[in-house]
């Protein structure tokens, strides 16, 4: 990508024909069959999730005295836990939330590092030192330990779960825009849009940015699996979504007991299982997004 | 090299200074504090305890002071004192950091072999069913939460089968001994190390297909030396220096993970603490938790980067 947008400065003998960039990265992915596989169960889950009370067929909150800790049956198929309540409806309604804490979140994360990344890459210099400083530091705090603190600050609830991921999972990204716009900013292209008087705000956007939309994209999704991840971990502690909202991490909690853990292994097999196909449907996506948008990167 | 090392440790000492200022504040914030979480509000000379002992504890002043006073202390190698137990931080830290570098030591010990091993073996069978078959498991790897792990494995070797025991450090009631203590860290190591192992191996077989191509190793070949010999002296000791970073990265997931671990098994570390502390507001030990995690990420930094220029003496620090 960044071969054609320094072609199209150079002249205009280089006539953009046959297939476009994205057209041939769309082909590249779909030859990637883990990712077509993660992309398929993916959509399979969001469209679950979405259909959540029209294919529920239970409430996921209201109790069922009449209906405690039963084993997968016709009835209930992924059976109900100690308050009576049908797990398969808990699982897809849990999906809704885990799912958007996680898009959410890395929503929020791509926006402070792209823009963080940006300013640092395109000013350099005394700019990109205080940047990197602020960034190294929150790159220095173990994120879980630091989610969790921020977390109990804020006090439990699926906004502020998805801000505090948001707001402290962002460097990453940051210092991958960074490096890219530093290199970016020396070549031809960009010279070229600065002397003929280009805004520096313009620049970054229309000349800069396109040229990292692809490596953002990847950096995004997987960050979509770690913030799953890190959604559960923290209402597996307590400290994200509460109850009576159903998380996977959450119905996690509940199954925590010994007893539970023991007697009724469905309460939580089908959340952890959620849990990591979730993650590893995404973690697929953004393999074959990689080898797709990003060729040159190896690992 | 002197002089790498000192411009790292004080570029260290700012970022260290501005962790704890803004973990000060954010502790400062929380709702509720260690004095309402001690004191019950229902007595009549509630209001009166609740004041004596905020000025006792120092909460009563502005918080720019609080942390002068904290910042004072901690320059004379005082943490303060746990605002639930009136212990003094520091000693509650060293008493409880063996217990979780036991269980990380060995977590990344676990995740370095395995790691390794079948990093080595899926560049050495490049596009072999095992290399994809690993790379899979990989995936499935850092896919699968480490507490789900726990849970499942806590479930298998301890309540199907009855070979380990469920949680905690060593059985309670019986006199310490090294066997029991083992025993009880198999499944927490395993829980915290294996979903780390992926990365490593990622990184191992990167790092070995990138060898394997050298002229150095078609000569070592050529020369007619064994297979074994090639690999081991030639591929690997130029390949496993860059996974020495590996190291540095992993460490900070690492303490992460283990406070849910800990949290699962019972494993009285500093994870523990530091959940306990964030419930009770007891903002001391949650300040001296954070801050030696953070010295713990950036000396693992530091060394990772000095291990690495001295492993690799094509690397020049200046």
């Amino acid at each position: 990508m960044k071969d054609t947008a320094l072609a199209l400065a150079v002249g205009p003998e280089v006539a953009v024909r046959g297939e476009s960039p994205w057209f041939k990265a769309g082909r590249r992915f779909l030859r990637h069959k883990l990712a077509l596989a993660g992309l398929v169960v993916l959509i399979v889950m969001v469209v679950l999730a979405v259909l959540a009370p029209v294919i529920g067929r239970y409430s996921p909150i209201e109790l069922n005295l009449d209906a405690m800790g039963q084993p997968p049956s016709p009835a209930h198929w992924l059976g109900t836990d100690t308050t009576g309540r049908d797990v398969w409806s808990r699982i897809l309604h849990a999906g809704r939330v885990s799912l958007s804490v996680g898009l959410v979140a890395v929503s929020i994360s791509s926006l402070i590092g792209v823009i963080v990344g940006s300013v640092a890459g395109y000013a350099s210099g005394r700019v990109d030192l205080l940047l990197m400083r602020v960034t190294d530091m929150f790159m220095a705090f173990p994120t879980l330990v630091m989610i969790i603190t921020v977390a109990s600050v804020l006090g439990p609830s699926v906004y502020n779960t998805m801000l505090v991921i948001g707001i402290l999972t962002w460097p990453g990204i940051a210092r991958l825009v960074r490096g890219q716009f530093l290199s970016l900013r020396e070549q031809q292209f960009v010279l070229a849009a600065r002397s003929v008087g280009v805004p520096p705000l313009q620049i970054m956007l229309r000349h800069l940015f396109p040229n990292v939309v692809g490596t953002v994209t990847v950096a995004a999704t997987f960050g979509v699996a770690n913030a799953i991840l890190q959604e559960a971990a923290l209402s597996f502690l307590g400290l994200g979504v509460q109850a009576p909202t159903p998380s996977w991490g959450n119905m996690l909690r509940d199954a925590q007991t010994l007893s539970i853990l023991e007697g009724m292994p469905w309460l939580w097999l089908a959340p952890g299982l959620m849990i990591a196909l979730a993650v590893l449907s995404i973690n697929f996506i953004g393999d074959g997004l990689r080898d797709a948008l990003d060729p040159r990167s190896t690992l | 090299m002197l002089t790498y090392l000192l411009r790292r440790l004080l570029v260290s000492i700012p970022i260290l200074l501005g962790i704890t200022l803004i973990v000060f504040f954010i502790a400062s914030m929380m709702p509720g504090d260690a004095v309402l979480a001690m004191i019950s509000t229902d007595t009549p000379q509630a209001e009166d305890l609740i004041k004596l002992r905020r000025g006792q504890l120092g909460l009563d002043l502005p918080v720019y002071e609080q942390y002068g006073r904290w910042l004072g202390q901690l320059l004379q190698g005082n943490l303060g004192h746990s605002f639930q137990s009136g212990e003094s931080v520091a000693a509650v830290i060293a008493a409880r950091l063996p217990a979780t570098l036991q269980l990380m030591g060995v977590a990344l010990l676990f995740a370095i072999v395995l790691g390794v091993l079948l990093g080595v073996v899926s560049a050495l069978k490049q596009y072999s069913w095992l290399d994809y078959s690993f790379t899979f498991l990989g995936f499935v790897g850092i896919s699968i939460p480490d507490f789900f792990l726990g849970m499942v494995l806590v479930y298998v070797f301890a309540l199907q089968l009855h070979l380990l025991p469920t949680s905690g450090i060593t059985t309670a009631g019986e006199a310490y001994s090294l066997a029991d203590n083992l025993r009880h860290l198999v499944l927490p190591a395993l829980a915290l190390g294996l979903v780390r192992t992926a990365t490593f191996m990622r990184y191992t077989r990167a790092s070995v297909l990138e060898v394997m191509n050298n002229d150095y190793v078609r000569t070592a070949r050529a020369k007619g030396l064994r297979e074994w010999l090639v690999v081991t002296r030639h591929i690997l000791r130029n390949a496993l220096i860059p996974v020495v970073t590996v190291i540095g990265l992993t460490l900070p997931v690492l303490f992460g993970g283990a406070v849910i671990i800990e949290m699962i098994f019972q494993w009285a570390g500093i994870g523990l603490m530091f959940i306990s502390a964030v419930t009770a507001r007891d903002s001391p030990v949650i300040m001296g938790y954070v801050l030696l995690s953070a010295i713990i990420v950036l000396a693992s930094n530091l060394i990772t980067d000095i291990a690495y220029g001295w492993l690799d003496p094509r690397i020049r620090y200046d």
